[in-house]
């Protein structure tokens, strides 16, 4: 330990005083649960947490067991209650996170089961919770852990780890109070995506089922403002009210016409992939870049992995690509002058056709091409299937309105990713220059 | 009661079939196992009926009888009833008796009675005997070679004469302990009991060539779907009849007079005709033979009021490299012959062939059969456009049959269709048709009925069936993919987007305060926001 001051890198600028360097067991300490037995198990009851039920920061629902509310009292060392955080003893770190979690909107205390540690202290919980989040001592408590499988923390084990922390319970504080915010934008963005995500589905199901249309001069309907939060609820509310307000006065609003079934082959030209000889594979730029399957897609646009010299079948840049192999029906965009394996199919729209729309379109009917794609081992689909494959389609004019507002939304969606991930990397900043 | 009473044979006989683990594998003792318990079924039958015969006689007791005399008449009597003739000394019983005298006097005696204990060459003898019984009558067929596949001398069951006629004593004394209650109950609690360690047997054999055992409920879907509407058969026949037991299982859905079957594996052909014998069938009703169905059909010209099968998936023949394959009526006539590697539309075909014109056929094929293209697709379209013979399509679950997890179909064809007539599509492979049992997946008797009742009244039922126009079948170039016709795709919860956009606003609600929130965090270390 050099003389140097211990203070963290990034600090608040009202505290100065020297941060302390203390061992884990003065700084916080680990309560193991009780061997409650199996046969205890109610369907209804106290919350019972076990060690399946202590995710990355939540805490899981999906398999809830319970105990006679009785046990509160009778086993009242081994309570839980809201605000308290737990930490899982065994496999305890996934990914380089450790799984640590706070104990929330329980309405009576739960009991905690043995292999999941309570975490006590004097000090403040938020700010050891975030703590137990950096690399560095998740890494330290890592080296730690006796056995393979599973691995198992013993607290013991760790009680003599090094940590630094702020000798003010106010600065404590105030870090948590900071990162916990973080953590909530987190969680919000990601509430966001998932509601994004359904509000997409929604607006699929009416479009596609045409409960709900555009009008001709009504351009504002498809507006999607940049703007988070703004997206798309007033769009909608006003299509649907374009949609009845078009039955109702056909004088004054110009309803685009009718939909009309086609087959795919009708709207679009297909390429069906084939692979070329592997000897012409390479990796050094030979030729054009291979897209041989699902595995060269990432994202839902084209990443091919290798160059092939011989050419069979191209696609281009924009061509959708459909994958005709399980799991069929897969849906991307190639950004790239490439050739075409035979799990792949590319499409490329005809006149009067918008290829976003057959993009969006085919979105949307992902899950249906079960009725079609056959084999056991090796579902597939043949060209006859996809030029077969019957849509309805508006006019030019709506199939653009359509696809650019289904598209708004899917960046809308991509924007939340970008946020998301954002956000972790700063967050992930503040626990490297915060701490010591 | 007599459920019972199969429930303890089938356990007694697997009991011995574990008690014999580790002496002799699994595959070697099934043989001699299934032929001991065959050979005690007859020797049981000819006691019973050769006292039946003494009945009102001075000596009542078959075992008793030295009189040449009588002996010649019970041996005529028994040749023409029974099919074969058992003398008194060569009965199961005796023979365990002298068997067993080595085990009854201990080893104090050893040396001094090994010679009569030793019944190795006894049983034998008796066993050809029972074939040589049939020679130049009407059962000669039926029990020729019968028991070949007990091979008594056989390293397999023992390093030493001494240690061959230990184990075979062995089983025996095992065997004599089960009374099989011949004269008591229904003689098919035996045979039942014997289908069940054939069952049991098979689950880990026969894979490698594409065999696989029937599981019960398929055989009984294939029984009921060939008897709709009859419940007498003249006659039925499985080209592929394995042990017998589908064939056996039709008698149960309807009278049958006469059984025919060809199976190319010798063992199993065995297995089949004692299996026949076992259930009681007389050896005049039923005719099995050995031989290639395909290469050398043994019943050509005959045809038959109901046609079942399970023929072994997508299994190899000669397809055009036999020059004769050209002109075979039973594959001509498609245009196309199968292919080499998948023999299963040459089996559809030679049974289409076999068919009588008001019967049914229904047999088990891979799924493959509905929608693979090229020659397949050719005949297969000629099936349905040209002889409109095709009557139903029906998908079973994954992973039913013992040893494959491949998903199979049922199709069934009639030759007595009217131009109009529908195609029945049943896709009963969606969840709620099956239940699982460890890792194999099970019809219970409820999805039976539903598939059967499904079939007769050819009901349309949402997400279950379909009937089916021809122009429909045409419409998707013959291709019989159950999920083209039989829609299962669950349509999505509606979305409630004025519940997600209020949502959406709360959270972007949220989002302002939090953000507020770090900014002013922000502002105070003095870094830019993430946002």
């Amino acid at each position: 330990m050099n003389k140097e001051k211990l203070v963290p890198e990034l600090r608040f600028s009202q505290y100065s005083e020297e941060w302390l360097y203390k061992s884990i067991n003065s700084v916080f300490s680990i309560f193991n649960g009780y061997a409650f037995k199996s046969k205890d198990s109610k369907t209804r009851g106290c919350r019972w947490i076990k060690i399946a039920d202590v995710g990355i920061g939540e805490i899981k629902s999906n398999n809830k067991s319970y105990l006679p509310s009785e046990y509160i009292d009778k086993y009242e060392k081994y309570c839980l209650n809201n605000g308290d955080y737990i930490v899982a003893l065994t496999r305890p770190i996934l990914n380089n996170k450790l799984k640590i979690t706070k104990i929330g909107g329980l309405n009576k205390p739960a009991l905690l089961n043995q292999r999941v540690g309570k975490v006590k202290s004097k000090n403040n919980l938020e700010f050891i919770y975030q703590m137990l989040q950096r690399n560095k001592l998740i890494f330290q408590i890592d080296s730690r852990i006796a056995g393979t499988d599973p691995p198992n923390l013993s607290p013991n084990e760790i009680n003599t780890l090094m940590v630094g922390i702020p000798s003010s319970e106010e600065e404590q504080q105030k870090i948590a109070n900071f990162l916990t915010a973080i953590d909530q934008r987190i969680t919000l963005l990601k509430q966001k995506k998932a509601a994004l995500e359904q509000y997409k589905k929604g607006l699929m199901q009416k479009i596609f089922n045409q409960e709900i249309r555009f009008e001709v001069n009504g351009l504002s309907n498809t507006s999607v403002t940049g703007r988070e939060g703004e997206v798309s609820a007033n769009g909608v509310t006003n299509a649907e009210s374009a949609g009845r307000a078009g039955t109702a006065k056909d004088d004054e609003r110009n309803d685009f016409p009718d939909w009309v079934e086609k087959k795919l082959g009708d709207v679009c030209n297909l390429q069906m992939g084939t692979s070329p000889k592997s000897s012409a594979y390479n990796n050094e730029g030979d030729g054009i870049p291979l897209i041989q399957g699902n595995a060269d897609i990432k994202n839902r646009q084209s990443a091919p992995r290798v160059f092939t010299t011989e050419i069979t079948k191209e696609c281009h840049p924009n061509d959708l690509l459909l994958s005709v192999r399980a799991p069929v029906g897969e849906v991307s965009k190639s950004s790239h002058h490439a050739c075409i394996g035979r799990g792949i199919s590319a499409i490329s729209p005809k006149t009067n056709t918008e290829i976003e729309f057959i993009f969006q379109f085919l979105l949307w009917y992902e899950p249906r091409w079960v009725s079609i794609s056959q084999g056991s081992t090796f579902e597939s689909v043949n060209s006859k299937d996809i030029s077969g494959l019957r849509l309805k389609v508006p006019c030019i004019e709506e199939q653009q309105k359509i696809a650019n507002f289904l598209s708004a939304t899917d960046k809308k969606i991509t924007t939340m990713d970008k946020q998301i991930t954002e956000t972790e990397s700063f967050k992930k900043g503040l626990l490297q220059r915060m701490f010591v | 009661m007599t459920e019972d009473q199969k429930k303890n044979l089938e356990t007694q006989l697997w009991g011995i079939a574990n008690l014999l683990r580790g002496k002799i594998s699994a595959d070697d003792y099934r043989d001699y196992i299934l032929g001991f318990i065959f050979f005690k079924y007859l020797s049981e039958k000819q006691y019973i009926y050769a006292n039946e015969l003494l009945m009102g006689e001075d000596i009542t007791a078959y075992t008793e009888v030295k009189d040449p005399e009588t002996l010649q008449a019970i041996e005529e009597e028994s040749v023409l009833k029974l099919g074969y003739y058992l003398a008194p000394n060569e009965l199961f019983r005796v023979l365990v008796a002298k068997g067993q005298g080595k085990a009854g006097q201990g080893q104090a005696t050893e040396g001094h009675d090994a010679e009569s204990t030793y019944i190795l060459e006894d049983l034998q003898a008796v066993l050809n005997h029972i074939e040589d019984s049939t020679r130049n009558t009407e059962s000669e067929e039926d029990f020729n070679a019968l028991f070949e596949d007990l091979d008594l001398q056989s390293n397999k069951l023992g390093r030493t004469v001494a240690a061959r006629n230990d184990i075979v004593v062995e089983i025996l004394g095992f065997l004599s302990k089960i009374d099989f209650k011949l004269d008591e109950i229904e003689s098919d609690v035996l045979g039942d009991a014997y289908e069940y360690l054939i069952a049991k047997f098979a689950a880990g054999a026969g894979k490698s060539a594409g065999e696989f055992y029937t599981p019960q409920k398929v055989s009984k879907i294939l029984a009921k779907l060939v008897t709709t509407g009859k419940d007498r058969l003249r006659s039925v026949y499985d080209p592929t009849c394995g042990s017998g037991s589908l064939l056996l299982r039709v008698q149960r859905e309807a009278d049958v007079a006469e059984f025919y079957g060809q199976e190319l594996n010798r063992t199993t052909y065995n297995l089949a005709r004692m299996n026949m014998i076992l259930h009681d069938v007389h050896y005049r009703d039923f005719n099995i033979s050995q031989e290639d169905t395909l290469e050398n059909p043994q019943h050509l010209e005959q045809r038959f009021e109901a046609v079942v099968a399970n023929p072994p998936f997508s299994a190899h023949w000669k397809s055009s490299a036999n020059p004769l394959n050209d002109s075979d009526e039973r594959f001509s006539p498609y245009g196309r012959l199968a292919p080499k590697t998948k023999a299963d539309y040459a089996f559809l075909t030679h049974m289409l062939h076999q068919l009588d014109d008001n019967g049914i056929m229904a047999s088990v094929f891979p799924h493959g059969v509905l929608f693979r293209g090229a020659a397949e697709g050719t005949i297969r379209e000629y099936i349905i456009k040209q002889m409109n013979a095709l009557d139903a399509v029906i998908g079973l679950p994954a992973n039913i049959f013992y040893g494959t997890s491949i998903p199979t179909c049922i199709l069934v064809l009639r030759k007595d269709r009217q131009p109009n007539d529908k195609v029945v599509f049943i896709d009963a492979s969606g969840e709620g048709h099956y239940i699982k049992e460890g890792n194999q997946n099970v019809l219970r008797d409820e999805d039976v009925d539903l598939i059967i009742e499904t079939y007769r009244q050819r009901k349309e039922k949402d997400k279950y069936s379909h009937i089916a126009s021809l122009e429909e079948i045409a419409e998707n170039d013959y291709n019989l993919n159950i999920p083209r016709y039989v829609d299962t795709f669950e349509e999505e919860e509606p979305v409630d987007l004025k519940a997600v956009s209020d949502e959406l606003k709360q959270i972007d609600a949220d989002l302002k305060q939090t953000n507020e929130e770090i900014a002013k965090f922000c502002k105070e270390l003095g870094i830019p926001t993430p946002f």
